[in-house]
């Protein structure tokens, strides 16, 4: 398969999906059943369905012209834009991005970008972003070496790599044993795996009731 | 690994806007938006429109029957070793190689090209510089 990038990528979200199993296992031997259901609903299943299936579409468009192609916008590897970019449906990267980024759906990275990205949602694996990220749904790290220098600010995140800046939540912060954040954390729920290094303040006000 | 003959494309979606200058070494497929100058090592497509300078190997300018009734349309000068167009394109073309204009081309300004064909109801205006010596 040409698409090695991704293939790594799969590998890695099964292989997060197995830690979510034996972090599951573990969460239930702790009888908590909030955080039970918690784990449960973070589990980044449908990425990889959906990655898969955007990988599909353009494997079956070695032909330039279908039309599924037009739905998704991709910076190639080897490509370099030096500039804003506003997107409505889904943007992936794989190259290297100078500018702002306005999508209406996901921003699936795993290249460079340099400037404020704001979409519904965030996945960096293997990527490196310079700028603030704003999400209206969800951010993943979806990887150790992925690192974000910038403040974050969505309504659920799931740290496994870097971020230099301050990460505020609306509701779930998890941070995943291989992840560093340097910088101050906001969120309702957090969540951290052992192993994970946090320099910087927590605020977790948790308006509901703590059990 | 990435260096199989098939290459990457970076696609810009028909709903997407790119203002900025773009460099790819991957084919490159413009359905949307993009302000600023264009620099494709490989090969182009335009379904959308290009406001900006474009370089490239090969270029590709749909017209409306190509491209679900919007045509591509491309403002500004085009620097491309071959040429197919059947959308608009509002500037000076140099073409090293062949150049042919389809029956919907909407085409303004210079044309310097090595071959050149044109196919009957196509719009020209502007001089034409054909010159294949090679």
């Amino acid at each position: 398969m040409k698409w090695n990038v991704n293939n790594k990528m799969m590998n890695n979200i099964n292989k997060n999906r197995q830690n979510k199993d034996l972090e599951e296992d573990a969460a239930a031997l702790r009888t908590e059943e909030k955080l039970d259901e918690m784990l449960a609903n973070d589990i980044p299943v449908n990425d990889s369905d959906e990655l898969m299936a955007a990988i599909n579409r353009y494997e079956e468009g070695s032909n330039l012209e279908t039309p599924a192609e037009r739905e998704v916008s991709v910076i190639e590897a080897k490509t370099t834009v030096y500039g804003n970019i506003e997107c409505e449906g889904d943007l992936h990267v794989k190259g290297v991005i100078n500018g702002d980024l306005a999508v209406s759906g996901k921003v699936m990275s795993g290249g460079k970008t340099n400037g404020t990205i704001e979409a519904e949602s965030v996945v960096l694996h293997d990527a490196k972003h310079e700028g603030d990220i704003r999400c209206a749904k969800e951010i993943t790290l979806g990887s150790e070496v992925s690192v974000v220098v910038g403040n974050i600010t969505a309504q659920s995140v799931n740290l496994l790599g870097k971020v230099k800046g301050n990460v505020s939540v609306n509701e779930r912060c998890h941070i995943g044993a291989q992840a560093v954040v340097i910088g101050d954390i906001c969120a309702k729920v957090i969540e951290v795996e052992a192993g994970a290094v946090i320099k910087g303040h927590l605020d977790i006000t948790q308006d509901a009731a703590v059990e | 690994m990435m260096n199989e003959t098939a290459n990457n494309k970076t696609i810009i979606a028909r709903k997407c806007k790119i203002v900025g200058e773009i460099s790819a070494n991957d084919d490159l497929l413009v359905y949307g938006e993009v302000k600023g100058n264009v620099n494709c090592v490989n090969d182009m497509v335009v379904g959308g429109s290009v406001e900006g300078d474009v370089e490239a190997r090969e270029l590709r300018v749909h017209g409306k029957a190509e491209n679900n009734g919007k045509a591509g349309a491309i403002y500004g000068q085009v620097a491309v070793a071959n040429c197919i167009v059947n959308g608009k394109i509002e500037g000076d073309c140099h073409i090293e190689g062949d150049m042919i204009v389809g029956s919907t081309a909407d085409l303004i300004g210079e044309i310097n090209a090595g071959s050149i064909e044109i196919q009957k109801g196509a719009a020209l205006k502007g001089s034409l510089n054909i010159n294949n010596q090679g």
